[in-house]
C-alpha cells in the first residue's frame, strides 16, 4: 500500500481510530495485524520473509539472553541472525547482480559458465527491516538493548507499518518501548501528526511529483537532451529524490504521530550543509547512523590515522551505494560520495589554515552561500548517477554534457517546459522553501489571531493544493510510488 | 494541456484580485484579526473551481492558490 494511495487514505484513519478505541492490551494485536496487512497489500505471500526475519531474530535474541554468560554461544547467535538477514538479503535483492558479474567474468577468462538467473520480485522494504532486525541483534550482543520477550511486541517493532517498508531505519532502544508504553490521547500528537502529514504529501504530490515529470521527459529521451537540459534534470532531480524520501518520511512519522509515537528524524535541511561530510549527517540520518555504529566504527572509524579513515568511508560509502540497489551506478553514486567526502577529510587542515591566514570569516553569509553552492553543484552529477538507469545511461549523460550545448531553447524543449509550467514551478519551490519547517514545530500560540488565522488557512490551502496535484497527476498517470520503496 | 486559461476569463481574474485584495489588507493592516484571511481563502478556492469548471488544467488552479499559501503568515517557525 503506497502511501500516497486512496487505500491509505482509508487506511491510517481506520487504524487511528481502532487504536485510541481499543483497550491498551489489545491496541499490539489490532496494530501488528494492521503492520501486517498493510505489507501483504502489495503481495501476501512477502509476508513470509518478513515472519522468517522476525522469528529468526526474536529467537537469537532470546538465545543470547539465556546464554548470557557463554560469550562463544552468543556469538554464534549473532553470527546466525547477521547471515540469516544479509542472506535474506542477497537471495533476493543482490543475486542476478553479483550472478551477472560472475559470468561476465568466467567469460572474460575464458570459461563457459553462466550463473543462472532467478528473476525474484523483490520484496518492498527488505533492505530496510532486514537492517532494522540485525540492529536489534547486535544490540542485544553487545548489551545496549535488553531482548524482547513478548513476541508480539517484538513482532510490531519489526513490521511497525508507518516506518516498515522506507524507514527511518529504527534503533530496538528508541521504538520498543514507545511501542509498550500506555500513550494517552493528546491533541498536541493529533496537530503535530496532522502537520506532519501535510507537509510530507505536499512535498510527495505537489514538489516531488512535478519535478519527477519533467526529470523522466529528458531521461526518456537522453540521446536529444543538450547539456542544459541534463544539467537542469539533474537539479531538479536533487528536488525530487529530496522531497520523495524527506516526505515519505514526514507521513511516516505523522502516522506513528497520530498514534502517540515519535519517529526518528530522518532528514535535517540537507541542502543547507556546507560541505560532503555534513550533507551526509543530514540527510538518511537513520542509514548513515546504522552505518556508521555498525560498520564504520567497527572498521576503526576515523581513529586509527588518515590512511584507515579514508579506507574505511570508501568502504563504508560503496556498501552505502550498493544498499540502494543492485546497480553499478549505486555503487558509483556511493564511490563518488566517498571521494568528495575524502577529499574533504585530506583538505580539512590545509583549507583551516589557508582561511586563517588570510582572515576569511566563515561566518560571512557569502562564504556560507558560496559553500553551499558548491555542495550543491557537487550533488547534482551524483543525482545523475543516482537516476541513471544503467552504466551506458551514465555514458549518455557524460557524452551529453561534454557535447555542451547549453541552447535554452533546446533545453526547455527536452523537459518540455512552457512559460506556463515555469511559473508554476517556481512558485511549487518556493512554497517548498516556504513550509520546510511547517511539519516539524509546534508553533507557539502568542495569542496573535491574525498569525493563528494565517497558520489554519495555510492548512486548508495546502490541503486543496495537494489534492489538486494527487488528482492531476492520477488524471495523467504521472503518479509515481516512493523511489525509496524499491530499496 | 491548456495554459492560462484565467486569462480567458477576466470574471476569474477579479474574483482572484480580490482574494488576493483582502488577504493583503490583512496582512499589511491587520485588519480583521484574521477574517479576512478565511473570506480571501473562500474567494480563492470559489475562483479555483469556477476555474477548473471553465475547461482548466487542475495544475493551473493549484499554482493560484500556492500564491495565497505564500502570502499566509505563520507557516514558518
Amino acid at each position: 500500500m503506497n502511501f500516497n494511495s486512496a487505500a491509505f487514505l482509508v487506511f491510517l484513519p481506520l487504524v487511528v481510530c481502532l487504536y485510541w478505541l481499543l483497550p491498551f492490551r489489545a491496541r499490539k494485536y489490532a496494530l501488528l495485524m494492521a503492520s501486517w496487512f498493510f505489507y501483504m497489500y502489495w503481495n501476501p505471500l512477502l509476508i513470509l520473509l518478513l515472519l522468517a526475519s522476525t522469528g529468526i531474530d526474536y529467537l537469537c535474541g532470546l538465545g543470547m539472553d539465556r546464554f548470557d554468560g557463554n560469550p562463544g554461544k552468543r556469538k554464534l547467535l549473532l553470527c546466525v541472525s547477521v547471515c540469516m538477514n544479509l542472506g535474506i538479503l542477497f537471495f533476493f535483492k543482490y543475486w542476478d547482480f553479483f550472478g551477472e558479474c560472475v559470468s561476465g567474468l568466467m567469460a572474460f577468462c575464458g570459461i563457459p559458465y553462466r550463473v543462472p538467473s532467478l528473476n525474484l520480485i523483490l520484496p518492498v522494504g527488505i533492505s530496510f527491516y532486514t537492517f532494522q532486525t540485525m540492529s536489534y541483534s547486535i544490540d542485544v550482543y553487545r548489551r545496549k538493548c535488553t531482548p524482547e520477550k513478548d513476541f508480539v511486541y517484538f513482532a510490531l517493532f519489526v513490521s511497525y507499518f508507518p516506518q516498515l517498508v522506507a524507514g527511518p531505519i529504527e534503533r530496538p532502544g528508541d521504538l520498543l518501548p514507545q511501542l509498550k508504553k500506555e500513550h494517552r490521547w493528546r491533541s498536541e500528537d493529533l496537530k503535530a501528526g496532522v502537520r506532519l502529514l501535510l507537509c510530507g504529501f505536499f512535498r510527495k504530490c505537489v514538489v516531488a511529483d512535478t519535478c519527477g515529470i519533467y526529470v523522466n521527459r529528458v531521461f526518456d529521451r537522453l540521446l536529444q537532451a543538450n547539456a542544459l537540459a541534463v544539467a537542469g534534470a539533474g537539479a531538479l532531480f536533487c528536488i525530487q529524490m529530496y522531497c520523495d524520501f524527506a516526505g515519505y518520511s514526514e507521513i511516516a512519522a505523522g502516522s506513528a504521530r497520530l498514534m502517540g509515537v515519535r519517529l526518528t528524524r530522518n532528514f535535517d535541511r540537507p541542502y543547507l550543509s556546507q560541505s560532503y561530510g555534513e550533507f551526509f549527517r543530514r540527510w538518511h540520518i537513520s542509514l548513515n547512523r546504522w552505518f556508521t555504529q555498525y560498520l564504520y566504527i567497527p572498521l576503526g572509524g576515523s581513529r586509527r590515522g588518515l590512511l584507515i579513515r579514508l579506507r574505511n568511508t570508501v568502504i563504508v560509502f560503496a556498501l552505502c551505494g550498493l544498499w540502494h540497489g543492485a546497480r553499478w551506478t549505486y555503487v558509483l553514486w556511493g564511490l563518488y560520495a566517498a571521494f568528495f567526502v575524502c577529499l574533504e577529510s585530506v583538505l580539512e587542515k590545509p583549507a583551516g589554515k589557508i582561511t586563517e591566514r588570510l582572515n576569511i570569516p566563515l561566518n560571512n553569509p557569502l562564504v556560507i552561500f558560496t559553500r553551499r553552492l558548491y555542495m550543491f553543484l557537487i550533488f547534482i552529477p551524483a543525482a545523475l548517477l543516482f537516476r541513471a538507469g544503467s552504466v551506458q545511461e551514465v555514458g549518455q549523460i557524460i557524452q551529453s554534457l561534454l557535447a555542451a550545448d547549453f541552447s535554452l531553447t533546446n533545453a526547455l524543449g527536452s523537459l518540455g517546459m512552457t512559460s506556463f509550467s515555469i511559473v508554476s514551478l517556481t512558485l511549487t519551490l518556493c512554497a517548498m522553501a516556504r513550509i520546510y519547517d511547517f511539519g516539524l514545530y509546534d508553533l507557539p500560540d502568542n495569542g496573535n489571531r491574525t498569525e493563528e488565522a494565517g497558520r489554519q488557512v495555510s492548512g486548508v490551502l495546502m490541503v486543496l493544493v495537494i489534492a489538486l496535484c494527487w488528482l492531476a497527476l492520477l488524471a495523467t498517470e504521472d503518479a509515481a510510488g516512493f523511489a525509496y520503496f524499491q530499496f | 494541456m491548456q495554459e492560462w486559461v484565467v486569462l480567458r476569463h477576466p470574471e476569474l481574474v477579479l474574483l482572484y484580485g480580490l482574494a488576493l485584495l483582502l488577504c493583503l489588507m490583512e496582512k499589511k493592516w491587520k485588519a480583521s484579526r484574521g477574517w479576512l484571511f478565511y473570506a480571501s481563502c473562500a474567494c480563492a478556492a470559489a475562483a479555483s473551481a469556477m476555474l477548473i469548471l471553465q475547461g482548466a488544467d487542475l495544475r493551473e488552479a493549484a499554482a493560484y492558490l500556492t500564491v495565497f499559501l505564500l502570502l499566509m503568515p505563520g507557516v514558518r517557525a
